[in-house]
C-alpha cells in the first residue's frame, strides 16, 4: 500500500504541472490570433470573430460545461492522463481506449494511484505516436503535394466540401428526423436575403436547436397523455 | 497574386511555424513531465517495470488505427490553411467530430441540442459549398452518400476498423468522383 503523504505529493505535482501546461496552451493559441490581428494588422473586425465564435459555441459549447464527462475521465484514468487528454483531444477515440487498455490487467480492487500511473503511461504512448504521425504528415505531406500532378492538386481543393458532406452524413445517421429538419431549415435560411450573410450560419444553428427541442417537448407531452 | 495565394503564403510563414513549434513542443513537454512524475512515483505505487512496458505497448496499439485515419483529412487541411496551422490544430484538441460526439451519454434534451447544432452547422457549410458549382455539389453529395454507405457496410459486416476509416474513405471517394467527372475543367 502506498504512503498517504507520498500519494498526496504525487497528485499535488500532477495538478501543478497540469494547470501550468494547459494555461500555456491557451496563451499560445490566443497568441496566433493576437499576432495576426495586432502585429500584422490583419484584424478582421469583431463582427466576423463574434459570428465565428457563436457558431463554434453552438456546435461544441456543450463540451465546455460538460462536468459529467470530466468526472468520468478522472475516475477512469486519473488527473495526469486527463490533463494530457484535455490538451491533445481525441479523448473518446484514442486517449480513453489507450488508458483502458493500459489498465486492463488490473482488477477493481487495485490501488487508485497504481491505476492512474499505468493510465498515464498508456496515454503518453498514445500522445507521442499520434503527434509524431502528425509531424510526419505535415513534413511528408508538403513533399507529396509538390509531387502530385497539378490536376490532382486541384482535386484536393474539394476535400473540404467532401468533408462537410461526410460529417453531415455521420451525424445524420444518429437521428434521421433531426437531420431532415435541420437540412430544411438550412436551405430556407441560406436563401433568405433578409439575413446578413455572416449571420446566416448562426441563425440556422439556433433555429435548428429551437425547432428540434420544441418538437421533442411536443412529442414527450403527447406521450404522457 | 490572388488572395488565396497571399493567405497561404502568410499561413506558411516563419512566425506561424514558431507558434506551431510552441504548441507541439508543449504537447511533448507535458508528456515528458507526466512521464517523469509517473516514473518517479511508480515504485512507491507498486508499479513494476513489466507493468510499465505492458501499459506503454497497450496504449500504443490502441492509437495506431485512429491516428493513421487522420492522414487523409490532414493532407486536405494543408492545402487549405497551410502546414503550421494544420499541425497546431490537429495535435491539440484533436478533431471536431469526435469532440462533438461526446453528447452521446447525456440526457435526451442535451443530446438533441448537440446533435441539431452539429447537423445545422455542418449542413450549412455543406450547402454553402454545394451551391457554388457542379464539382462542389458532387463532392458534398458523394461525401454524404459515401459516409452513409460505408457506415451501413461497417455495421452489416461488423467491421469496427471500417467505421474508423469511413470518414477518410468517403472523402477519397468524393475526390475520385470529382476528378473523374470534372477532371479536365477544374479551375
Amino acid at each position: 500500500m502506498m504512503e498517504e503523504s507520498t500519494r498526496q505529493e504525487y497528485y499535488q505535482k500532477v495538478h501543478f504541472w497540469g494547470r501550468l501546461t494547459l494555461s500555456l496552451a491557451i496563451v499560445f493559441f490566443l497568441g496566433i490570433g493576437v499576432y495576426l490581428s495586432f502585429v500584422r494588422g490583419l484584424h478582421p473586425g469583431w463582427e466576423p470573430i463574434t459570428a465565428a465564435f457563436l457558431a463554434v459555441a453552438a456546435m461544441v459549447g456543450h463540451t465546455w460545461i460538460n462536468v459529467g464527462d470530466q468526472v468520468m475521465y478522472l475516475l477512469l484514468m486519473g488527473p495526469a492522463a486527463t490533463y494530457m487528454a484535455q490538451l491533445t483531444g481525441n479523448v473518446k477515440n484514442m486517449r480513453l481506449p489507450s488508458a483502458m487498455a493500459a489498465c486492463a490487467m488490473l482488477d477493481d480492487q487495485e490501488d487508485r494511484t497504481k491505476r492512474d500511473i499505468l493510465a498515464t503511461f498508456g496515454v503518453a504512448a498514445s500522445v507521442v505516436v499520434n503527434t509524431a504521425f502528425l509531424v510526419l504528415l505535415v513534413v511528408a505531406g508538403q513533399f507529396v503535394l509538390t509531387l502530385l500532378p497539378p490536376q490532382m492538386l486541384k482535386g484536393l481543393n474539394y476535400i473540404v466540401p467532401a468533408l462537410f458532406g461526410a460529417i453531415f452524413g455521420q451525424f445524420a445517421l444518429k437521428n434521421l428526423k433531426i437531420a431532415g429538419i435541420s437540412m430544411v431549415l438550412v436551405l430556407v435560411v441560406i436563401n433568405l436575403p433578409v439575413i446578413p450573410a455572416p449571420l446566416r450560419a448562426i441563425t440556422a444553428i439556433l433555429l435548428s436547436i429551437a425547432v428540434n427541442l420544441m418538437l421533442h417537448r411536443h412529442r414527450e407531452k403527447n406521450a404522457q397523455k | 497574386m490572388s488572395t488565396r495565394q497571399e493567405t497561404l503564403l502568410l499561413a506558411n510563414s516563419l512566425p506561424l511555424w514558431i507558434f506551431c513549434i510552441l504548441v507541439v513542443g508543449l504537447v511533448f513537454a507535458q508528456t515528458a513531465i507526466f512521464l517523469w512524475l509517473s516514473k518517479r512515483y511508480a515504485a512507491s505505487a507498486g508499479v513494476s517495470k513489466t507493468d510499465v512496458r505492458r501499459s506503454v505497448k497497450a496504449g500504443l496499439i490502441s492509437t495506431l488505427g485512429p491516428a493513421l485515419s487522420i492522414f487523409v483529412v490532414g493532407l486536405g487541411l494543408i492545402t487549405q490553411i497551410g502546414a503550421p496551422l494544420t499541425l497546431s490544430r490537429l495535435s491539440v484538441i484533436g478533431n471536431a467530430t469526435y469532440e462533438a460526439s461526446s453528447a452521446d451519454k447525456k440526457a435526451k434534451a442535451g443530446l438533441i441540442l448537440g446533435l441539431s447544432a452539429s447537423l445545422a452547422s455542418f449542413g450549412f457549410f455543406a450547402v454553402d459549398y454545394a451551391r457554388r458549382d457542379l464539382p462542389n455539389l458532387t463532392a458534398v453529395l458523394v461525401g454524404f452518400l459515401g459516409m452513409i454507405a460505408l457506415d451501413y457496410l461497417a455495421k452489416h459486416k461488423k467491421a469496427a476498423w471500417l467505421k474508423e476509416w469511413a470518414l477518410a474513405f468517403a472523402i477519397l471517394l468524393a475526390l475520385a468522383a470529382v476528378m473523374i467527372f470534372f477532371g479536365g475543367e477544374l479551375r
